[in-house]
């Protein structure tokens, strides 16, 4: 327990230590958040579900349950200089080193029995395998139910009707074993809470397209929880809309954290969550803004709180890591010409195979766009492997390709 | 025995092919389409073309079969159906339809993750979809009777090789493993019309036998996925073990499911391939577990190797799984992760000597 705590308070802490540096009070109220989730469950006055990436979160705000996402966590326990421990613990019970670190770090702490006991387990297919594979092993070490909604790679009304169809039978088993009741006016109001969360992200999106831009990509780049799993909570809705009141004051004001900028990239996929130079060394000594993050990207349509697991179901379908690639590439092509981008990191995360699978085909398309790319093969959940050196000497010649 | 008879290189197949890669394909409705459906396995060792398109720590499985697309020159390979098996097929989708546009027929069908209803009702819809797709890339209606006709001769496949298994569970039947496993490779590449009379001629014969006793070896199954070649099995059984059952995708998760015939056929096949028993990449693992379990007692096991292909995520998850759950049962349990390179060979055998000498 002794264990538990210390790790929540040290990242309150360091939550804390942060403030006074050119963060968003959104995006601390974001960490506050997360942090403030994970007591809550520790302190048992709500039953958790532990999810996958991208779960359907409104319905867990609905019925009242706290969702944990394991990729979050493992990212927390990165930045706390944390995760290789837990690698080791699942290495140790014969996991490959081979799969992605983040679910490999967050099975590490199943392992170790360090999420409170979870009610049941989420997962969605559509991103990848091994956050399935994850979390169906955490259900099996924690004995409860494991809920995978399968979700396909196509966006027709088959599609939504079968993924909708999965939401409802989940529904009804999780108010079962929580012994909650299914409120219609409860699922209306989380839906409503998301639609309203998705305005105030678009608007923040909107406003990061001034130039100098308003917010750090490497800040930004953290609101992996929030938009994986914060749809549909009132927190969420109120930290977005701070993000939102925030940014347009800064605009107003001509601010930018970063000053001058010399170029403007995109960013694909996660981050590094470890301590690392990288953003010190783009955003602040070379003034490389990044703009704008794939991860942000609102590609889902407004939902209707009147039909909520069909809307639930296109959310969770329309998702940017689960387009057809042809319509990905032309949400790229847009994003690059909104942000007026003059190039592309895509740090390809060591393990997931679903990015690395396409990578080549997403060079190609944005070099023909004019449009270069540099792929950066790390790790985000583990120092590892992981040389500064040898970053900033790829970063450097992608600058100077530049201009 | 498991001659020329089992030998599609030898055969002329006179309808255009359209490949597979995952036994979730529908393959029955291929061939009703007037297609030849069969399953790319190539054995190429270097991928000098994949490995610029698809990133190292892509499944070697993967690179091997966008390399045979890149390399292929058969004139009557006319395209491929993909499944979304996992983050690497769907990997191979993806490289397939930018990099080799010149193949004219590319299908990616989804499959479900879960078994149930939903899943049987939305996969019927899938399996249409492809229906439709043949239909208009054929420019000719698959007819009720040709898909009847069809369903009739697959199952009749799986049929004679699950009754070829028995066989071998019973000692009836003299085939070693390299041959046993050619055989199943031929049974999804030969033409139906010449691959089941031969299977069937060789069961016939073998049924006359009488159970016999034969000099012990130790006993083993091989569960994973992909069987890269038969020189796996060649090793195994060169060092003194017997392969009796596998839980392979190239083995018996071929076969081992019914397709019944009704009046709605394309539920009848939804219904029929989602009943298999689940791999890796399904929902529920316990279930394979118990499967491999079951073969365990039914063909008296005293030894699994777990083959995993290296990069698969769904398998490499289930094995600590499966490993713990056997170990505990006092069952030798031996991994061995491939990368398709085959310059592990000498390190193989090694390893397997070892195990063997543990059972």
């Amino acid at each position: 327990m002794l264990r538990k705590r210390s790790f929540y308070l040290k990242t309150k802490i360091l939550n804390l230590l942060r403030r006074g540096d050119s963060r968003l009070k959104a995006t601390r109220k974001m960490t506050e958040m997360i942090i403030d989730f994970i007591l809550s469950s520790l302190k048992g006055k709500k039953p958790i579900v532990l999810t996958s990436i991208w779960p359907p979160s409104e319905i867990f705000y609905a019925l009242d349950l706290i969702p944990l996402n394991v990729e979050s966590v493992a990212a927390s326990l990165a930045g706390l200089g944390l995760s290789d421990e837990y690698l080791a613990v699942a290495e140790k019970h014969h996991h490959s080193p081979e799969t992605c670190s983040f679910l490999r770090c967050a099975l590490g702490v199943a392992i170790e029995r360090l999420f409170p006991q979870p009610m049941a387990v989420v997962a969605t297919s559509h991103l990848c395998d091994a956050g399935a594979k994850m979390t169906y092993t955490a259900s099996q070490i924690y004995r409860c139910e494991y809920f995978l909604i399968d979700v396909p790679q196509e966006r027709g009304e088959d599609a939504v009707d079968y993924v909708a169809s999965q939401l409802e039978e989940m529904t009804e088993k999780l108010a079962e074993i929580s012994r909650r009741k299914i409120e219609k006016e409860k699922l209306s109001s989380a839906v409503k809470l998301s639609n309203l969360a998705r305005a105030y992200a678009l608007q923040a999106n909107e406003l990061r397209k001034a130039v100098p831009s308003p917010m750090r990509g490497s800040e930004a780049l953290s609101y992996l929880y929030l938009i994986g799993v914060g749809f549909g909570s009132k927190k969420a809705t109120e930290i977005y809309k701070s993000m939102a009141r925030e940014l347009g004051e800064r605009v107003r004001k001509k601010f930018s954290p970063l000053g001058r900028e010399r170029h403007r990239l995109l960013w694909l996929h996660v981050k590094p969550y470890f301590q690392t130079n990288l953003f010190r060394y783009l955003e602040i000594e070379r003034k490389v803004s990044i703009a704008f993050e794939e991860m942000n990207h609102i590609a889902w349509n407004e939902l209707n709180p009147e039909d909520p697991f069909r809307s639930i179901a296109r959310r969770l379908i329309f998702n940017l890591g689960n387009f057809p690639l042809d319509s990905y590439l032309e949400v790229l092509s847009n994003i690059s010409k909104e942000y007026r981008i003059d190039g592309v990191i895509h740090y390809a995360h060591w393990g997931c195979r679903w990015n690395y699978g396409r990578g080549k085909i997403v060079k190609d398309a944005l070099n023909s766009l004019g449009i270069p790319l540099l792929s950066l093969d790390c790790d985000s959940a583990s120092r590892r492997g992981y040389s500064e050196e040898r970053v900033q000497n790829q970063i450097d010649a992608f600058l100077e390709m530049l201009g | 025995m498991g001659g020329d008879e089992f030998n599609s290189e030898k055969k002329f197949i006179e309808r255009p092919k359209i490949g597979w890669f995952c036994t979730y394909t529908p393959e029955e409705l291929i061939f009703a389409a007037g297609f030849h459906p069969f399953r790319i396995r190539e054995e190429i060792s270097a991928t000098k073309f994949a490995d610029t398109y698809i990133h190292h720590n892509i499944c070697p499985f993967v690179r091997r079969s966008l390399e045979y697309g890149f390399q292929n020159k058969d004139p009557k390979f006319l395209g491929v159906v993909i499944t979304n098996s996992c983050d690497a097929m769907r990997c191979l989708y993806h490289n397939w339809k930018k990099y080799l546009p010149s193949t004219s027929f590319i299908h990616f069908l989804h499959v479900p993750r879960i078994r149930n209803s939903l899943a049987v009702e939305y996969f019927t819809k899938e399996i249409m979809g492809l229906k439709r797709a043949l239909e208009d890339y054929s420019g000719r209606r698959i007819e009720e009777s040709s898909l009847h006709s069809a369903l009739r001769t697959y199952q009749e496949s799986r049929e004679l090789l699950k009754k070829l298994y028995d066989l071998r569970r019973e000692e009836r039947i003299d085939l070693d493993g390299v041959t046993f496993y050619r055989i199943m490779k031929e049974s999804q590449e030969m033409p139906k019309a010449e691959f089941n009379p031969s299977l069937k001629n060789l069961i016939e014969k073998a049924s006359e036998n009488q159970k016999r006793e034969i000099k012990k070896r130790p006993r083993v199954m091989i569960v994973g996925s992909l069987l890269r070649s038969e020189r796996v099995i060649e090793i195994i059984e060169g060092a003194g073990a017997k392969v009796v059952v596998d839980d392979l995708c190239f083995g018996r998760r071929y076969f081992e499911f019914n397709v019944e015939e009704s009046d709605d056929l394309l539920t009848s096949l939804s219904k029929g391939y989602l009943s298999k028993v689940p791999c890796a990449r399904m929902k529920d693992s316990h279930l394979r577990l118990m499967e491999s379990e079951r073969l365990v007692e039914e063909y008296r096991v005293e030894g699994i190797i777990y083959l995993t292909l290296k990069f698969c995520d769904n398998h490499l998850y289930d094995y600590p799984l499966f490993r713990d759950y056997f170990q505990r049962k006092g069952i030798p349990f031996l991994q061995i992760e491939d990368d398709f390179k085959g310059e592990n060979v000498g390190q193989l055998r090694t390893r397997i000597e070892a195990f063997l000498e543990v059972i």
